[in-house]
């Protein structure tokens, strides 16, 4: 196992950093979630979060979009707390665990006030365009009530591009999806790196995160147990959670 | 328009539209508002002759702008924990957290929310109260129109940071009238004495005091809840 401290950052410089989290650590009541967790990512890169359930990888996520506040450390995107810094929010597109998407609102309801919100012009031709990016131009008028959870991860991908982000991070992408619409998931993540955006990937699913990403972070009880390149992965970490998964995987 | 004062409406234009569709608050108020009604005029008597003042008025006249305060704080408690729930059925409130912007346009726009819920509920409150405790309001409407205002401002101020506050509580639909209420008795006070003052006359040239009253409550309450609300939010 690799020690954070030394892995975490050596790959950039600080320059050119989309991400610089530094010795975060975040305590809920009585249970610390994450224990001094350094990460840094340079543009350009896909970062998988990887680890079971609890681990930390969602509440990492949520300290990175300024969805909660750290108990102690940093976080820095595009040089900026992302609390404060209006232009980090502005550059960072986020798909939430939860759709986050308002059931009485149609899709497109739902994706023009988001562009309100991100502070970009919510023209009809730009939301109706975003819909067919996801192939849900044909439900653009429905409600979302009315969606499979496919359908709403697929809206919600939609929403987290919108204003056209330079960081995009992902929280379980592949959850509750089916085989067309995990290839959905591949094909977003594909164009994100063809269009050289930055990427951090919070999933259970190893195999599918070691094949799309330049880089792994594997997470365990609030800790960085293992933060290097993707084809270093399998041979650094050992230990039955990741066995398990990557037997998973096979089959 | 800057880009604070777009969210801000955004934020309102979706929960009014939110509201139109699920009709959730709406019901609830409207049903509640008339049963408030219903009691107290059950209750007083609809001919109670009013002893105290003896001005040949009925006791549901003389109480009138008591009993409408009170059926309107009641009875708004409920849109005001509304208002924040619709976020948390989305997933919670973290959506509002991760959108870029100061959080003072979220708390405008979801108090605007709040305030034309109130106005609705009111519109329909006040003229079946008058018709049904036989109060006649027709001249008075335009005076009784500000200081319905100036009520309900304080009053969805304080209520739109305290279901913020209490959003993610199990316990929010206590939690929030018993933290709401005390903070609003200065602004009930001043509500119910100026509506009074309209309803009965004002022969001692009372009312800019309450008015003045009023107005000051409500900047100091719309100042601390514009400034601390980030910090209601906030997981």
């Amino acid at each position: 196992m690799t020690d954070s401290k030394e892995t975490a950052g050596s790959r950039q410089g600080s320059g050119d950093l989309v991400v610089d989290a530094r010795e975060v650590s975040k305590r809920y009541a009585r249970t610390w979630a994450l224990k001094q967790v350094s990460l840094q990512v340079g543009q350009g890169e896909l970062v998988s979060l990887l680890g079971p359930n609890g681990s930390g990888k969602s509440t990492f996520i949520r300290v990175l979009t300024a969805s909660t506040r750290p108990t102690f450390g940093e976080v820095r995107i595009f040089g900026q707390q992302p609390k404060n810094g209006e232009n980090a929010r502005e550059r960072m597109g986020v798909l939430p665990h939860q759709s986050f998407l308002y059931d009485e609102l149609t899709a497109l309801e739902n994706l023009r006030f988001a562009a309100t919100m991100y502070g970009i012009v919510a023209d009809k031709d730009r939301m109706v365009d975003a819909l067919a990016h996801v192939g849900l131009e044909h439900v653009a008028g429905a409600q979302t009530r009315t969606f499979s959870s496919g359908m709403r991860k697929r809206l919600a991908l939609a929403r987290a591009t919108l204003h056209d982000p330079d960081l995009v991070i992902l929280d379980e992408p592949y959850g509750a999806l089916d085989v067309e619409g995990i290839g959905w998931v591949d094909r977003f993540i594909a164009e994100q790196r063809d269009a050289k955006k930055t990427l951090v990937i919070a999933t259970h699913e190893i195999g599918r995160a070691l094949s799309l990403c330049d880089r792994a972070v594997q997470l365990r009880g609030g800790r960085v147990m293992f933060n290097g390149p993707t084809d270093e992965y399998e041979g650094a970490v050992s230990g039955a959670t990741v066995a398990v998964g990557l037997n998973l995987e096979g089959k | 328009m800057s880009g604070d004062v777009r969210r801000a409406m955004a934020l309102l234009h979706k929960d009014l539209l939110t509201e139109r569709r699920s009709k959730a608050s709406f019901n609830a108020m409207a049903f509640f508002a008339a049963m408030v009604l219903f009691i107290f005029s059950f209750a007083l008597g609809p001919d109670s002759p009013n002893m105290t003042a003896g001005e040949g008025q009925t006791l549901l006249q003389y109480l009138w702008p008591g009993l409408l305060w009170v059926a309107i704080f009641f009875t708004g408690v409920l849109a005001l924990g509304r208002s924040f729930q619709v976020e948390m059925e989305s997933g919670g409130m973290e959506a509002l957290r991760i959108y870029p912007g100061d959080k003072k346009a979220v708390f405008a726009g979801k108090l605007a929310a709040n305030l034309v819920t109130l106005a609705a509920m009111e519109l329909i409150l006040i003229p079946v109260s008058a018709i049904l405790y036989n109060i006649d309001l027709w001249t008075k409407i335009p005076a009784l129109m500000g200081i319905m205002f100036m009520g309900s401002l304080g009053f969805a101020a304080v209520g739109t940071f305290y279901a913020a506050l209490t959003a993610n509580l199990r316990a929010r639909d206590v939690m929030l009238p018993v933290l709401v209420f005390p903070v609003l008795v200065p602004i009930v006070v001043a509500a119910v004495k100026a509506t009074t003052l309209i309803v009965r006359g004002d022969p001692m040239g009372e009312m800019w005091t309450w008015i003045r009253i009023m107005l000051l409550i409500d900047i100091v309450l719309l100042t601390v809840c514009t400034l601390t609300f980030e910090f209601a939010i906030e997981d």
